[in-house]
């Protein structure tokens, strides 16, 4: 049984940090922190508060899912997972309108030296599609020129700009959980987690078969910006505030750095991404979620740091012993960037029918909802 | 609308008039640039002088930019087939020879030759069509097809060497003919061509590709900073910042200036006219925009600037006024080819009040240089064909109703609205000016005076007005002459002297006028 539970544990939080947001709106560097490391830290903390006091009683009533003894924290030995996914848009693709963005394929391995410190590392892929690269009027410009030639509805220009985009992170971070204190019989635990994120990205518009493509900056157009590739370290502090039978909430706090410069960015300050995780567990087979995040993210294409507000929406569902299915609706944008979408199209030699034409980007919002399969070792639900 | 500008006239007037007129981001230092003239005074203000303009700046006259002289040319009625270069006698370079010092001959030695100017010479046969005195017959013609091969290889950076005579140079001079004043901060490439080229004797327009209103006629109409763009700017490709894409305030910053003349606008203005309004042009909001943001940026290098506006262009003789001025110009010209002065002043009564009744354009409205010698020829073919002293009645829409309209001739109404864009363009500019305190050379003044004056007191009674052939302006009816960019010159040295302290000597406009005092020839633009 304990050692069930251990297994169980482990491999949650393995799956956890790749399925625990799947596809967020606008892909970035606070959904990787999301999946990668709060999941895990929820993990070792959920452990750490459901482990009994010595001497006492617990405190609520054991419910299926909660464990009773065994796991005191983080997850040890050796656990992994390995999935896939496919997300439907809420937003039109190309003249054909909804479509099946392209699956995508997640795989962590993490292994725990004991209770309170282990190491993962993982891979995961998120698919995209933003809103208004293919709806609305926009004026189209011709390069140099101040006023528009006209307009042009983007719905039926062509060839459209198909933005379908697989972001791809890289992600190693080391999970510390420290009891700060107890409270009511119950430790207090919180976690620690410094990571490094690598995101790199593939757009169906890019030329180069990576994340390279035109777009219009400051009046010029720019080519060779990776747009969406970057590399973060961040020190995330996760701490709880619910723990009930069926209801756990916790609350992380990551400061985070660019590793360097990247495309247009003008500056590299620390920002501070803030991640809420509630989640309700009314079976013992089954978890809804729900994690609203507020983030700072440097995107190539951004002179400053963007204000990212985002939400997922979730539930998961075992399947047998080592499979499960979660769907996950998740939202999202800046707040600093609008209107979204493609603002203006420019031309960059006339007839624009024959010649590239580059795109004003504002704001990148999306939202999807996604479809996982997974399975793990042993089986697990993602959170 | 676009389909208006392919008629030939039109076209030549646009291309005259783009021909007329002249980047980003902090400048890289180039350590090749060209000499500079350093003023025997030793003023620091004077060691780099860069222009930022168009046409204006660069020396264009009569259709044409060129920074070499040739002889040989059969349409010429110059001695010789001369076709005289233009980028030497414009006002930019004029400034150079003053600021340098020593003889007229010395300096204009040093501007003239490939291996010494701070212009960008384009070699022989120049771009565009020049317009001569014709050799052949009475009247005009071109030296060449502005389409012609050697005008095609502009748009082709790889082939700078063919066209400019001093391919390795980072001019000073930095005016493109054509360009407008957003253009010279965002303009990175040519936006088209080459263009078509020869069918016969003329140039076709840029073929019109269905459903793409951006082709054929608007191409035309941006054909000339096109054409002008590698040939002015090539040099500088691939010498600037990483970051700095090539255009033409980039490579100004990259000169490193000390003082930078900054003119430009009047590509704007007469884009808006002889497309009918259609043009994609600044409004007066982004002209102040644009040149604040052209002189913030000049300064951000260390340059002092001054910034000059624009005349009224309805004023120059690229435009007729109609109504009574018509028929008293037109009755000239008809009488100047040999039409007997019993019939002329009928002909040309006819022609205007047919002109008014049909396109809209009385005392109030405007023909342009292309729409006027149309009726001029059509009335006199009319005659010559008998079709009789009263009947003289132009046809000025080249193909369907209107499609001569801005580029032909201006309706009362539309005339109005470009006298009003071109004082609005002067308020944006002198708001610039006041913005980032710079001084504002009153170009549009000294036009004004000449006309209040009924002209510029070179050569009683021959020389010179703002009238056609009057001398101050060249063929085109939009470029100064020779004389006139003396004047010009003038205006942008005295309002140097005053704001910087410099004492740049002005321009001998009479000697410029004669060839005399070390100008190599008389002023081909002005009666002598």
């Amino acid at each position: 049984m304990l050692k069930s539970l251990a297994r169980s544990t482990a491999a949650l939080v393995a799956l956890a940090v790749v399925f625990g947001t799947a596809a967020p709106a606008f892909a970035d560097t606070s959904e990787a922190l999301a999946t990668g490391v709060v999941s895990g830290a929820n993990a070792g903390i959920k452990n750490a508060m459901s482990r009994p006091q010595t001497g006492t009683v617990a405190q609520v009533p054991p419910v299926a899912q909660s464990p009773v003894g065994g796991a005191v924290g983080l997850p040890t030995g050796f656990g992994y997972t390995a999935d896939f996914s496919m997300a439907y848009p809420y937003g039109n693709i190309g003249k054909t309108g909804k479509a099946w963005l392209p699956g995508g394929v997640d795989v962590v391995g993490a292994y725990g030296f004991n209770p309170s410190t282990r190491v993962t590392a993982s891979y995961y892929q998120l698919q995209h599609y933003p809103v208004g690269f293919n709806s609305g009027t926009v004026p189209l410009y011709l390069q140099g020129l101040a006023s528009p030639l006209g307009s042009v509805d983007l719905g039926t220009v062509s060839p459209q700009i198909n933005v379908t985009t697989k972001d791809s992170f890289f992600l190693v971070n080391l999970e510390k959980l420290i009891n700060v204190g107890s409270m009511k019989g119950r430790a207090i635990p919180i976690v620690i987690s410094p990571t490094y994120v690598s995101r790199t990205s593939k757009i169906a518009a890019s030329t180069s078969n990576d994340d390279r493509v035109a777009f219009e900056n400051n009046g010029f157009p720019i080519t060779g910006v990776y747009t969406r590739s970057a590399q973060i370290y961040s020190l995330a502090i996760t701490m709880p505030f619910l723990k009930t039978p069926k209801m756990f909430g916790t609350f992380t706090l990551a400061p985070s750095w660019l590793v360097h410069k990247a495309g247009l960015n003008q500056e590299n300050n620390a920002q501070l991404y803030q991640i809420l995780y509630l989640e309700y567990t009314p079976t013992k087979d089954m978890t809804i979620f729900f994690e609203p995040q507020s983030s700072r993210d440097y995107l190539p294409t951004d002179t400053y740091a963007q204000h990212l507000m985002a939400y997922f929406l979730g539930a998961s569902h075992r399947l047998g012993k080592n499979g499960f299915v979660q769907l996950v609706l998740n939202s999202g944008g800046p707040t600093n960037y609008s209107p979204y979408g493609v603002t203006a199209l420019t031309c960059q030699a006339l007839p624009c029918s024959a010649n590239p034409v580059v795109p004003s980007v504002g704001g990148l919002k999306a939202t999807q909802l996604q479809i996982q399969f997974g399975i793990g070792t042993p089986s697990v639900l993602p959170f | 609308m676009m389909k208006r500008l392919a008629q030939p006239l039109a076209v030549l007037a646009i291309v005259s008039l783009a021909a007329c007129a002249g980047g980003t981001g902090g400048g890289s230092a180039i350590p090749n640039g060209p000499p500079s003239p350093v003023y025997p005074a030793g003023s620091a203000t004077l060691a780099r002088v860069v222009g930022v303009g168009d046409s204006l700046t660069a020396g264009t006259q009569s259709n044409g930019t060129m920074g070499v002289s040739y002889f040989g040319n059969p349409v010429s009625a110059l001695p010789g087939g001369l076709v005289p270069a233009t980028q030497t006698n414009g006002f930019f370079a004029l400034l150079q020879e003053q600021i340098a010092g020593g003889t007229v001959a010395s300096a204009v030695a040093t501007i003239s030759a490939p291996a010494t100017s701070v212009l960008p010479l384009i070699a022989a046969t120049g771009n565009g069509g020049q317009i001569v005195v014709s050799a052949s017959a009475p009247g005009f013609g071109p030296t060449q097809l502005s389409c012609n091969a050697f005008n095609q290889s502009m748009y082709s950076l790889a082939a700078l060497a063919s066209y400019r005579a001093n391919p390795t140079t980072l001019p000073l001079d930095v005016g493109v003919p054509g360009i407008t004043a957003h253009e010279a901060i965002y303009m990175t490439n040519p936006h088209s061509g080459p263009p078509p080229g020869p069918v016969g004797t003329s140039c076709p327009s840029y073929p019109t590709v269905l459903g793409d209103p951006t082709s054929g006629g608007l191409q035309t109409l941006l054909d000339a900073e096109d054409s002008n763009f590698y040939p002015i700017l090539g040099s500088f490709a691939g010498k600037l910042g990483a970051n700095q894409p090539l255009t033409m305030l980039n490579a100004a910053l990259a000169d490193r200036p000390t003082l930078s003349t900054v003119w430009l606008g009047a590509n704007d203005l007469l884009k808006f006219t002889f497309s009918g309004g259609q043009a994609p042009i600044d409004t007066p909001a982004q002209m102040q925009a644009d040149i604040a943001q052209i002189i913030t940026s000049l300064k951000g290098v260390g340059s002092k600037v001054v910034v000059a506006n624009l005349p009224d262009i309805l004023g120059l003789p690229q435009f007729t006024k109609g109504g009574a001025v018509l028929t008293g110009t037109m009755t000239a010209f008809l009488e100047r080819v040999g039409i007997p002065a019993l019939y002329a002043p009928t002909i040309a009564a006819n022609a205007s009040a047919n002109i008014q009744t049909k396109y809209g354009v009385t005392g109030a409205g405007y023909l342009t240089e292309s729409g006027f010698l149309a009726a001029f020829s059509q009335c006199i073919t009319q005659f010559a064909g008998g079709a009789g002293t009263a009947n003289c009645n132009p046809v000025l829409d080249p193909t369907t109703a209107g499609s001569g309209f801005g580029s032909a001739y201006l309706p009362d109404a539309f005339a109005a609205q470009v006298q009003g864009l071109n004082t609005a363009y002067n308020a944006a500019i002198a708001a610039a000016a006041t913005a980032t305190t710079t001084p504002l050379v009153d170009v549009h003044q000294t036009f004004v005076s000449i006309a209040n004056a009924g002209g510029v007191p070179i050569n009683l009674p021959t020389c010179c007005s703002l009238a056609f052939g009057g001398g101050l302006l060249s063929f085109d009816g939009l470029h100064p002459s020779n004389t006139g960019y003396a004047i010009v010159a003038n205006t942008f040295i005295a309002t140097i002297n005053a704001s910087y302290g410099t004492a740049i000597p002005a321009v001998n406009a009479v000697n410029v006028y004669n060839g005399a005092g070390g100008y190599p020839i008389p002023d081909p633009y002005a009666p002598h």
